[in-house]
């Protein structure tokens, strides 16, 4: 074989195979060391979300993903965390098909019962919020208003341990009246048995107004009210995952804008020894400014 | 022979409607955030959430591209402003610029809501006099946080906090000098000229968009940008979510041919659920003190126009071909935190 050939016979063989795929959590619970609270990984083979008659697998823009006709089943190999999306052609096509959606009570049934036979911990379930989805289409500039649409819900379950809510895990869907799911979204983590602890400790803390003060000497004036949470790494996040248990207070920073700015109210998350804790969702990224003209 | 030859001419077509497309796509991602409004006014969260955006969207391997990164003070509310309304704006510099894709804000909105403290039973009891004596029709609106009260239209906005402002800081994107996305492609059509780039313009900001007021408050800004994505508050306020950029980029990631406008929506069931206040009988949080929803408007000259904007998926939305050629039809979608029953304007408005 001349050098050339063996050149680009090289060339092509590397660049035809195939990215090796990143380790990740089997589905199903997932409980890291003993002790742990469990969580909970969703996968290609739990979910009812149908990516295509044939699906090809593979590792892109930092996603594993399962990619069909109907779609992209796709899981972040460091959160965990899993998606089904339609493709933009199978969405339209499938909202233009005009099947009404369930109701919003029948649909948070639907949602929670495929999550829980999935294998999201029961014990673990608050309670279901229902998102709704609508549309409106028409012209611009006409007199009458058109009248918008209820085209479908999204029901989403609240997590809590124990008495402490973690609202940073998530497990949402869209389901339509035939139970074929459109869409949905999980992330449930396993939960360290330390964070646990040190909520409870916090809930204790919480409970008694005097003592939290003299912990927690860097709570600001403004901030009256506060409760316990675990927050951990959020779903979209490329760096290792961790879980604090926090006292989180809110609070609308003093004084007005002469322009009549929209104020957003302040969150500020604590640890257990009154210490701020800056989440790693919450950290600015030291990036470059883009030179002006 | 006349295979090989024929064969030898189909690849030239291709090759020349590769080249033509790559001509006609936009894949540059824009992100200016700001955090800091002085003392005491700190919008924690902004800059990390544009960044969040910026990075999602073009980690190495990614094919969007990273045209510019602006915050705090170096942005400047010119930026936002079209040089051929007002010559002391320079969006075609910076975002709007020409092979800009996505353009993204994150940033104070305003407060004005236009609502009185009439209360009313009917759409038709709120009619007054308005600034040029002309009848002001107005709704009678309501959430799920109030009764309801005579509200009418107002010119929406947001605010920058650079000692180089033109405009004392605030982008009125509903009758100011702002224009979006013209374009070679669009036409001139919005009197905007055609040095113009952005395909989506996302607003990050708070009362982005006040119901039911979704096609008025846009409507100028659409000079050619397929669509514009923000936030509407139905009663409460938006908090400032450090996530929310970075788990819309990961809709990109994990799904390019999923469809962008869903895509926004789908962003807010992934925000924390239960911080921020309740939305009363149930929901609230996920990026909101109250009630709000993620939305999306598409404008464009036919209502196929808007429908096919709607329903565009990432790839598509870097197409230049697909720029708007006028503002005339609609499509609104949004995802709201709490349940409605009812979908008519008695959700929003009492008729």
């Amino acid at each position: 074989m001349s050098r050339l050939a063996a050149v680009l016979t090289f060339v092509l063989l590397t660049s035809c195979s195939p990215t090796p795929m990143p380790n990740m959590d089997a589905p199903g619970t997932i409980v890291r060391t003993q002790g742990d609270t469990p969580g909970y990984q969703h996968g290609v083979d739990r979910s009812k979300f149908v990516a295509g008659q044939t699906v090809r697998q593979r590792f892109a823009d930092g996603y594993v993903r399962w990619e069909g006709d109907n779609g992209v089943f796709a899981v972040n190999p460091v959160s965990g965390a899993a998606v089904g999306t339609l493709t933009s052609a199978r969405l339209a096509a499938t909202e233009a098909a005009g099947t009404a959606p369930p109701s919003a009570e029948k649909h948070a049934l639907m949602v929670r019962d495929y999550f829980l036979n999935a294998g999201v911990p029961a014990d673990q379930i608050a309670g279901v919020d229902d998102l709704t989805l609508l549309a409106e289409r028409g012209e611009v500039r006409s007199k009458e208003r058109a009248q918008p649409v209820i085209i479908g819900y999204i029901s989403a379950l609240r997590r809590q341990i124990g008495e402490v809510p973690v609202p940073d895990s998530v497990a949402w869907a869209r389901i339509d009246e035939r139970g074929v799911v459109l869409g949905e979204g999980v992330h449930w983590p396993a939960i360290p048995k330390r964070t646990i602890e040190d909520a409870r400790e916090l809930r204790a803390l919480a409970a008694d107004p005097a003592r939290l003060r003299t912990v927690m000497t860097a709570l600001p004036a403004e901030a009256t009210d506060g409760k316990v949470a675990i927050r951990h790494t959020h779903a979209a996040s490329r760096s290792a995952p961790i879980a604090v248990a926090v006292y989180v207070v809110q609070f609308m920073p003093p004084g007005d804008d002469p322009r009549g700015v929209a104020k957003a109210p302040v969150e500020l998350n604590f640890d257990r020894q009154g210490k701020r804790v800056v989440l790693p969702s919450e950290r600015e990224p030291a990036a470059p400014e883009t030179p002006r003209r | 022979m006349a295979r090989v030859v024929r064969s030898g001419v189909l690849f030239v077509v291709h090759v020349l409607a590769a080249v033509a497309l790559a001509a006609c796509t936009s894949k540059g991602v824009i992100v200016e955030s700001v955090k800091d409004y002085g003392p005491g006014d700190q919008l924690d969260g902004a800059v990390i959430s544009g960044d969040g955006f910026l990075k999602g969207m073009t980690d190495p391997g990614s094919d969007w591209s990273a045209v510019a990164r602006y915050t705090n003070g170096a942005v400047y509310d010119t930026d936002f402003i079209d040089r051929e309304i007002d010559q002391r704006g320079h969006d075609d510099w910076y975002f709007d610029k020409p092979g800009v894709a996505i353009s993204y804000f994150t940033g104070h909105g305003i407060l004005a809501h236009g609502c009185t403290t009439i209360r009313c039973a009917t759409s038709s009891t709120c009619i007054r006099l308005g600034a040029n004596r002309q009848l002001d029709y107005g709704a009678c609106r309501f959430s799920p946080l109030g009764a309801p009260l005579c509200c009418y239209m107002v010119d929406r906005a947001f605010v920058t906090h650079s000692a180089a402002d033109s405009f004392g800081g605030v982008v009125n994107y509903t009758s100011g000098p702002v224009r979006f996305g013209e374009s070679r492609r669009s036409g001139g059509w919005a009197g905007a000229g055609t040095n113009g780039g952005s395909n989506l313009v996302v607003m990050d900001i708070s009362h982005g968009v006040l119901p039911p007021y979704w096609r008025e408050t846009l409507q100028n800004a659409f000079a050619g940008v397929h669509l514009i994505a923000t936030l509407m508050t139905a009663g409460g306020d938006t908090m400032t979510t450090a996530e929310r950029g970075s788990t819309f980029a990961a809709r990109w990631a994990s799904a390019p041919d999923g469809n962008v406008a869903q895509a926004w929506l789908d962003t807010m069931a992934w925000l924390p659920s239960f911080l921020g206040d309740p939305c009363p009988g149930g929901g609230g949080g996920r990026g909101f003190n109250g009630c709000g929803c993620h939305i999306v408007v598409a404008m464009d000259a036919t209502a196929q126009g808007a429908a096919e904007k709607m329903g565009e998926s990432w790839s598509q939305l870097r197409n230049d071909g697909f720029d708007g050629k006028g503002n005339s039809f609609y499509q609104a979608r949004w995802l709201c935190n709490y349940r409605l029953t009812s979908g008519d304007q008695a959700a929003w408005v009492l008729p």
